[in-house]
Order: C-alpha cells, then sequence, then structure tokens
C-alpha cells in the first residue's frame, strides 16, 4: 500500500502546474516526497531538512478538511460581509457586476442596481483608481486596475491598457473596490503596488484562542502590477512573527537566490522591521478569532494611509503555504507540526 | 483538467439516449419512496421527471405536466442557476452579507465549532469562550433558544433550546429531552434567539415562526428582479420547531399579486386541501396576509442589492415590530414543489423564459 500511495502522490504532484527547471530524476527525486522541483529549489533542498516543511502535496490534496466552511475564502463578496460585521477595515467595495447589470455600494442599506453606462459615470464621478477583481479566483487571476482619465474609465493590466467594458463580464460576479493607499513604509519599498503581508493563523480544536504560524510581506514589482502576487512575478520577504523582521526575499524566476534589496526600487528589504508590527498581529488575531471557523487562514493586510491595519482578503486552506516556507518549514514549529498531525493533513 | 474530471464534465452535457436513462434510473433509487404507490403509477410520473408525491400535489393528469418543474430537473440541473452558489449553502456567511445590506436578522446568540464559541458573532460585542461556557452563559440567560446546523435544509437537526430548572433542555417535534451544547462538536451549528411574530402569523399555529418562501428570479439584462411565486408556510405539532413541509408543516399558496392564501396542504395526504389549521381552527384558505406588498418589496430591495441573485427562495416573516426578517436565503436547487401548488412554475412566461435561457428545460 506503500509504494501505491507513493505512486498516487507522484502523479498528483507531477500534474500541478509552476514545476520549474529541473531534470527528470530530479523531478522524480522530489514528487516522491511530494515536493514540486520548483519548491524543492525555493526550500534549498537537500540542504534544509524536507521533513520540517509542509510538501506540494499535503497543502493541495491533504489540506482541504482544514475549514469547515471552505466556501467563504472562495468568495470574496461573503468575505467583506463576514469582515465587515467583525469590524474590520477593508477597501471599499464599489460595486459588484453580474450578467450585464451591475449593484452599485453592495453589501450596504444604499445598494442600487444600476446598467453598464450608470456604472462608468459612478466611477468617473467618483474620481480616483479602482481595482477590479474576481468575487472567485486567486493569484491576482483578472485583477486589473480601472482608473479615470479623462471622463472615462481605462483598465490596466499590466502595460495592456483599455476602455472599461462593464458589459464585457459576463457570466462571473465581479467586485470594483476602491484602490486603498499603503502607509509610507510599503509605499517606498514599491509603490506601484498596495504590498500585503501574508499571516497564516491556525486555531486549534478544543482551543480558545488562534496563533500565528508564519508570516511573508509581499511586494509588487514592475513584472507584478497591479498586485504583489509572487506568482504574477512580485517578491516574498519571510517575517520573523516575534520581532516583524524582515529577511531577504525570494522571487519566483530566481528561486534560489535571496534579494537583499528591492530589484526595481533598490529600496532594502533585510533586516528591515515592519512598522507597528505588535498592532498588525493583534488585529489579527482578534479578526481570527471573530468566526470559530477560521481553523487555517492566510490573511492578506496591509496599513493604510491613517495607519489601520486593513484586510485585502482571507484565504483558506488552499492559501499557499509555499512562501510562508522560505526561510525555514512551518513543521519546524511544534505547535504547527501538532496542528497538521491532529488534522490527518500530513 | 484531469482525464477524469474532462470525462465527467462532458458526460454530465448530455441530456440524451442512455446516459440520460441511467442517470434518471440513478435518480429514482434516490427520491423519496412512496409505499403506497403502485409500481405503474411510479413508472409514470417517473418516466416524466416527477416524484409520485409531486404528481399527487400537482393534480396530474389533470393539470398540464409540461407546465411544471419537474423534480429530476431541480435535483439535477439547476445548481448552476446562480453564478455562487456557495453562497446559499452556508447560513451564518449568508447571515453577514444580509446584515451588511441592511436586512433585519433573527439575533446570533453563538457560533459553534469543535469545542470553541464566539458569542454574539457579526457584532461588536463578540466574545470567543470554550463550548462549556456558552452552555453555563445560556442557562444563565433563560431564554429560548433555536439551534441549527450552519449547513443543513428541510429543517433538519434543527431543535429548540430552552433554559429550564438550571439546565438546557431540547425540544423536537412533540418530544424533550435534556440537551448537552457538546451534542454539536462536529457540526458548524448556529444558536440563535427565538423570534417573536407578528400577531396574525402567530394566531396560525404560536409553536413555530411560520415563514412565508418567496421566489425571486432576476433574469439577464433586466434591471430588477421579480417575485415569481410564494407560500405561506404554518408549523404544525408535528414539525415543532420548524414549520417545514417536510417535516410535517403545511403549505399554502399565496397569490402574489393579491396576498390571498389558497387551501394548504400537508405532506402526509397531498391532495387533501386544508381551509383551517387541523389544530388552531385558524382560517387559512381565502386570507390575506397582511402588509403583503411592503414585504415584497421589502424582499426585491434585499435581492437587488447583490447582482448574483438570480434565483432565490426567501424563508422570511414579519417579526413583531413590524419589520421583514430574513431567515434564510435557498439556492438554485431548493425544492420548488411548495411553489408549484397552485400551477406550475413554466405557465408563468418569464419564467418558463429564465428556465430556457439557464438551458435547465
Amino acid at each position: 500500500m506503500r509504494y501505491l500511495e507513493t505512486l498516487r502522490r507522484m502523479y498528483w504532484i507531477s500534474r500541478l502546474k509552476h514545476q520549474g527547471q529541473a531534470s527528470f530524476a530530479d523531478k522524480l527525486r522530489w514528487w516522491r516526497h511530494g515536493f514540486r522541483p520548483s519548491s524543492a529549489q525555493m526550500y534549498r533542498f537537500p540542504r534544509a531538512d524536507m521533513h520540517q516543511y509542509v510538501s506540494d502535496y499535503a497543502e493541495n490534496y491533504g489540506s482541504l478538511h482544514l475549514n469547515p466552511v471552505e466556501s467563504v475564502f472562495n468568495h470574496k463578496a461573503l468575505q467583506q460581509s463576514v469582515l465587515q460585521a467583525a469590524g474590520a477595515v477593508m477597501p471599499e467595495l464599489v460595486a459588484v457586476l453580474y450578467g450585464g447589470r451591475a449593484v452599485l455600494h453592495p453589501l450596504t442599506p444604499r445598494a442600487r442596481p444600476v446598467g453598464a453606462a450608470e456604472l462608468a459615470n459612478a466611477l468617473v464621478a467618483g474620481g480616483g483608481e479602482y481595482i477590479i477583481k474576481p468575487d472567485c479566483g486567486g493569484g491576482g487571476d483578472k485583477v486589473a486596475l480601472l482608473q479615470v482619465e479623462e471622463g472615462a474609465v481605462v483598465r490596466s493590466d499590466g502595460h495592456d491598457r483599455a476602455v472599461f467594458d462593464a458589459e464585457a463580464w459576463g457570466k462571473q460576479v465581479m467586485l470594483i473596490q476602491r484602490r486603498a493607499e499603503p502607509a509610507a513604509f510599503w509605499r517606498d519599498l514599491w509603490p506601484g503596488s498596495i504590498n500585503t503581508i501574508r499571516v497564516l493563523t491556525l486555531w486549534r480544536d478544543g482551543e480558545v484562542a488562534p496563533f500565528i504560524a508564519g508570516v511573508v510581506q509581499r511586494i509588487g514589482t514592475e513584472a507584478s502590477l497591479p498586485v504583489d502576487n509572487y506568482s504574477r512575478g512580485g517578491v516574498a520577504a519571510p517575517v520573523d512573527p516575534a520581532t516583524g523582521r524582515l529577511a531577504a526575499a525570494s522571487r519566483r524566476t530566481h528561486r534560489e537566490r535571496r534579494l537583499s534589496h528591492h530589484p526595481d526600487t533598490g529600496r532594502p528589504i533585510e533586516g528591515e522591521i515592519i512598522p507597528n508590527w505588535d498592532g498588525i498581529r493583534a488585529e489579527v488575531l482578534r479578526l481570527t478569532g471573530a468566526l470559530p471557523l477560521n481553523c487555517f487562514v492566510g490573511w492578506d493586510v496591509f496599513v493604510n494611509q491613517e495607519d489601520r491595519v486593513a484586510v485585502c482578503e482571507m484565504n483558506g486552506a488552499r492559501s499557499t503555504v509555499t512562501l510562508l516556507q522560505l526561510d525555514r518549514g512551518l513543521l519546524g514549529d511544534n505547535r504547527v507540526r501538532e496542528y497538521y498531525e491532529e488534522q490527518h493533513a500530513l | 483538467m484531469s482525464l477524469i474530471a474532462s470525462w465527467r464534465s462532458r458526460i454530465g452535457r448530455v441530456r440524451a439516449g442512455p446516459i440520460e436513462a441511467l442517470r434518471r434510473l440513478r435518480w429514482t433509487r434516490v427520491i423519496e419512496q412512496h409505499r403506497d404507490a403502485p409500481l405503474r403509477e411510479k413508472l409514470r410520473w417517473w418516466r416524466l421527471g416527477f416524484r409520485v408525491q409531486s404528481a399527487r400535489l400537482y393534480g396530474f393528469p389533470a393539470a398540464d405536466h409540461a407546465e411544471y418543474v419537474p423534480d429530476f430537473v431541480v435535483s439535477y440541473r439547476t445548481s448552476h442557476l446562480n453564478p455562487a452558489e456557495a453562497l446559499f449553502d452556508h447560513k451564518a456567511a449568508r447571515r453577514a452579507m444580509l446584515l451588511a445590506m441592511g436586512a433585519a436578522q433573527v439575533e446570533a446568540v453563538a457560533l459553534l465549532w469543535r469545542g470553541r464559541a464566539v458569542l454574539h458573532p457579526f457584532s461588536a460585542r463578540q466574545t470567543t469562550m470554550t463550548a462549556e461556557e456558552l452552555e453555563r452563559w445560556l442557562i444563565a440567560d433563560g431564554g429560548e433558544y433555536v439551534v441549527k446546523p450552519e449547513g443543513g435544509g428541510q429543517g433538519r437537526a434543527v431543535a429548540l433550546v430552552r433554559s429550564e430548572d438550571g439546565e438546557l433542555s431540547r425540544q423536537y417535534g412533540t418530544a424533550r429531552k435534556p440537551y448537552r451544547i457538546a451534542e454539536c462538536y462536529d457540526h458548524l451549528t448556529l444558536v440563535e434567539r427565538r423570534a417573536q411574530q407578528a400577531d396574525f402569523w402567530r394566531q396560525l399555529f404560536p409553536d413555530t415562526i411560520n415563514t412565508i418562501r418567496l421566489l425571486t428570479i432576476w433574469p439577464d439584462g433586466e434591471r430588477m428582479p421579480f417575485v415569481a411565486r410564494a407560500t405561506q408556510k404554518i408549523g404544525t405539532a408535528r414539525s415543532v420547531p420548524a414549520d417545514n413541509f417536510a417535516r410535517g408543516g403545511l403549505a399554502a399558496a399565496v397569490d402574489v399579486a393579491t396576498g390571498r392564501m389558497s387551501a394548504a396542504r400537508a405532506k402526509y395526504d397531498v391532495t387533501k386541501p386544508i381551509p383551517r389549521h387541523p389544530e388552531t381552527g385558524a382560517q387559512i384558505e381565502g386570507t390575506v396576509l397582511p402588509g403583503w406588498h411592503e414585504l415584497c418589496d421589502d424582499v426585491v430591495r434585499i435581492t437587488s442589492a447583490f447582482p448574483g441573485d438570480c434565483f432565490v427562495g426567501w424563508d422570511v416573516f414579519r417579526d413583531a415590530e413590524g419589520r421583514t426578517v430574513i431567515i434564510e436565503a435557498n439556492g438554485g436547487s431548493t425544492g420548488v414543489q411548495i411553489l408549484q401548488m397552485d400551477g406550475g412554475l413554466l405557465s408563468d412566461s418569464r419564467i418558463r423564459r429564465f428556465y430556457q435561457d439557464a438551458r435547465v428545460l
């Protein structure tokens, strides 16, 4: 049975995306242990002890039951409601689109259905910049920037620009949020994106309080515009959960190399300390404790210009733990290992 | 997409031939069994996609079956009527969404999961505690609560819990027994304070909240949703603490234009019209629901606050303060049986067009 399980694991891992460049022998070597070659390179195996790392197999196929209501994490509109009720600060949700129609100010008592033309007028009247993103999706996929220029709404995705057409979205629920501005520390790191902190919180059965298992600072680059996602070319720097100190960052294109400075701005990353880290940590733990179903959550948070901790989104058990293991495996922490073992997720 | 997923997707799109025949055969094995129905009657209606109970409720063959949405279609083809069906699967998360829209809700006392609880969730007063602490809190509070699984339907596992003589007791149907919060350890569970309904509905049957099921439809390209059908559900001693038809409650069709109720029906004899409540004697047939048009307006306003709410079965009631309170929202795969008692949904051209556009029929 053990061999059968190994074969099954190898089959599933081989089907995952982002395998990276590796010889077939290397692929077989890492697939056998449940890792993609790209992850193995990022974790610097075999130098690091692979038993301290949550494998890609465990992440993709063993973790799906960790939250009792995974759909809360799959739908950003639901998240927005749950977090608003918990008193979280979030970017303003301006509109929701579906099937050629839109609702302005959704999830508020002021909600009002409007047509495509009226939506465009409202965005122009509101001015500023907006982010459009799918209700259900991840990895920055289909996320674009909306800007008001000369009385029209222009949609930018990377360096592609076109006039925004609300009716073009058809059969997918899309959210339009006002673009938030981060506090000075994060704006200085890279001004083109919000530069969110991914905080992984775990909540063990029978315990009254959750805890923080891992933290990583994501920073956008020229390649990842308008988002900071690692999968779209951003960089990620591990954060010491105790002190908020940043370690050297990693980039998808050079997984084994570590960057002490931002590749585009040249700003130092390694050794920097996140301002008000204790406040950020406390707010994330408070929000996790607001719902008992928040068992395994990857929080994307940032600090806004008013120095308030704001939530971009929360990710469920499918949230990637790869970035959180850049410097050390999550299983090196006994509480995290016990959590995974109790949930039979390894 | 893996090979298996690709095959499953292809098979899912086949609507004819032996694959469809096998699918229908499988369906007949999972639907409710009718021991009193002869095989000939079963075969006659199963072939057309209807359960025997539905065929009898709808008055077939006198009524034209082409005007009714078959049970088979509801079971297999309606899960995509809304773009995000998951929004309807979980009561707690949906509650947060409705609260944000400004919809009145029954007070959520606690949300429980695996030995921990959040008291007063979705409010500024929220507090995290253990399940044992919650139990002590409920006993000390001394109120009446409705305890229900977060992801259930048809009133399954819904219990009325009271604080009596320093302990919790549970009423399910007519039975009462001691209740421990630890019973729901492995189920995400919502504890609500028992609501008070307006006089009219309390007089219909006082031991349950008698909700109205309102079906709203929002066709693509239209500016506003509309109320397609409505049914008043009324509890009985058998269905306490819920009012669900499936648990022995009554259901009376409501004329959407006027708010007037028809005679009710009950699951145990679907062909027999019930003009008065069998236990309270309250008149059902011909009675007009008070504040009907305001209630419809409230529900349409809430529906129009999220563009993805294309096909929703709302369970609502009018509370003692006269507010329209949403109990829950049911999505595309919600049963339409009690909404077709006084005529098939497809007899309305707007509803038929919606189903046709969604490629469900």
